[in-house]
């Protein structure tokens, strides 16, 4: 990664697509522990199930945690970032492949910074997105 | 549908001693790859969603008068505000706040909306963030 500026970037400016790996059981199980959100519809196939659920499902906060790495690398070395926040707007299953997507949607200075507004969103395989968010961060300037 | 007289209801201060290790097996599990993440200084952006699991069994958890089943709850939106970055060592105070409770009909009956808030100070009493989450609770 390097340092990315806030005048080298506009709104409109399209964040690199990409393609998780599959949802791995074992990687809902390795967020349930490192989270400690251990509610059974994540991690307990029988009680997810029996919940209507189907399956079991990710944690919202891992496609949070994702998007929020997406976003954050994107940026580069030198971001800070602000907020980001984070709608889930369908459930994900094991198996689901995730793809990344983002775009810049403002920028401008405020109290001396630069700042960068980004739309970030995760679709499954079936083209309907799973998370919709948006990520502010302040950008370095090169003056 | 939820007691709403809880809107308003506050948390006791807590506190939450951030640990280089849960740092880094958190970063992994979220398939973070800055190296300040990855090698546990610096927390990812979402690290602080962990402080709402720690008295998630307790009966002294602010969620748990509101009587939900966790069997029909799902999270429905996450917002975090950054202020300063947590670090490996800091001992975060935090304080929760149930700010809103509301129901909308959908397909399958009335879903139940709680709104809450939490806000994060570092050991200096510096704010380094406030977390604001929605969890739905489907029909029954």
């Amino acid at each position: 990664m390097a340092t990315r500026y806030y005048e080298d970037v506009k709104p409109g400016d399209e964040l690199p697509t990409v393609k998780k790996a599959p949802i791995a059981r074992r990687q809902i199980v390795k967020y349930a522990a490192a989270s400690g959100d251990y509610n059974l519809i994540h991690i307990d196939e029988p009680f997810a199930v029996a919940a209507g659920l189907g399956s079991t499902i990710a944690h919202g906060m891992l496609s949070m945690g994702i998007s929020s790495n997406y976003a954050v690398d994107w940026y580069g070395d030198d971001v800070v970032l602000k907020a980001y926040k984070v709608r889930f707007a369908a459930m994900v299953k094991p198996g689901d492949e995730l793809t990344l997507k983002g775009k810049v949607t403002d920028k401008y200075i405020k109290n001396g910074e630069g700042i960068v507004e980004c739309e970030v969103t995760m679709e499954n395989q079936r083209g309907e997105r799973t998370l919709i968010g948006k990520a502010v961060g302040a950008l370095p300037t090169k003056e | 549908m939820l007691d709403k007289s809880l809107i308003g209801s506050e948390s006791k201060l807590s506190t939450f001693t951030v640990e280089k290790g849960h740092i880094q097996k958190f970063a992994a599990a979220v398939g973070a790859t800055k190296p300040e993440y990855l090698a546990g200084f610096v927390a990812p952006p979402t690290f602080i969603t962990t402080l709402g699991f720690v008295d998630q069994d307790s009966k002294d958890s602010i969620m748990a008068p509101l009587n939900l089943d966790p069997s029909r709850i799902l999270h429905g939106e996450q917002e975090y505000e950054y202020f300063e970055p947590v670090l490996a060592g800091d001992e975060l105070v935090y304080k929760t706040t149930i700010t809103d409770i509301f129901e909308k009909a959908g397909k399958a009956g009335v879903m139940d909306f709680v709104v809450s808030e939490t806000i994060i100070l570092n050991q200096d009493g510096i704010k380094v963030a406030i977390g604001r989450g929605t969890t739905v609770q489907r029909p029954g």
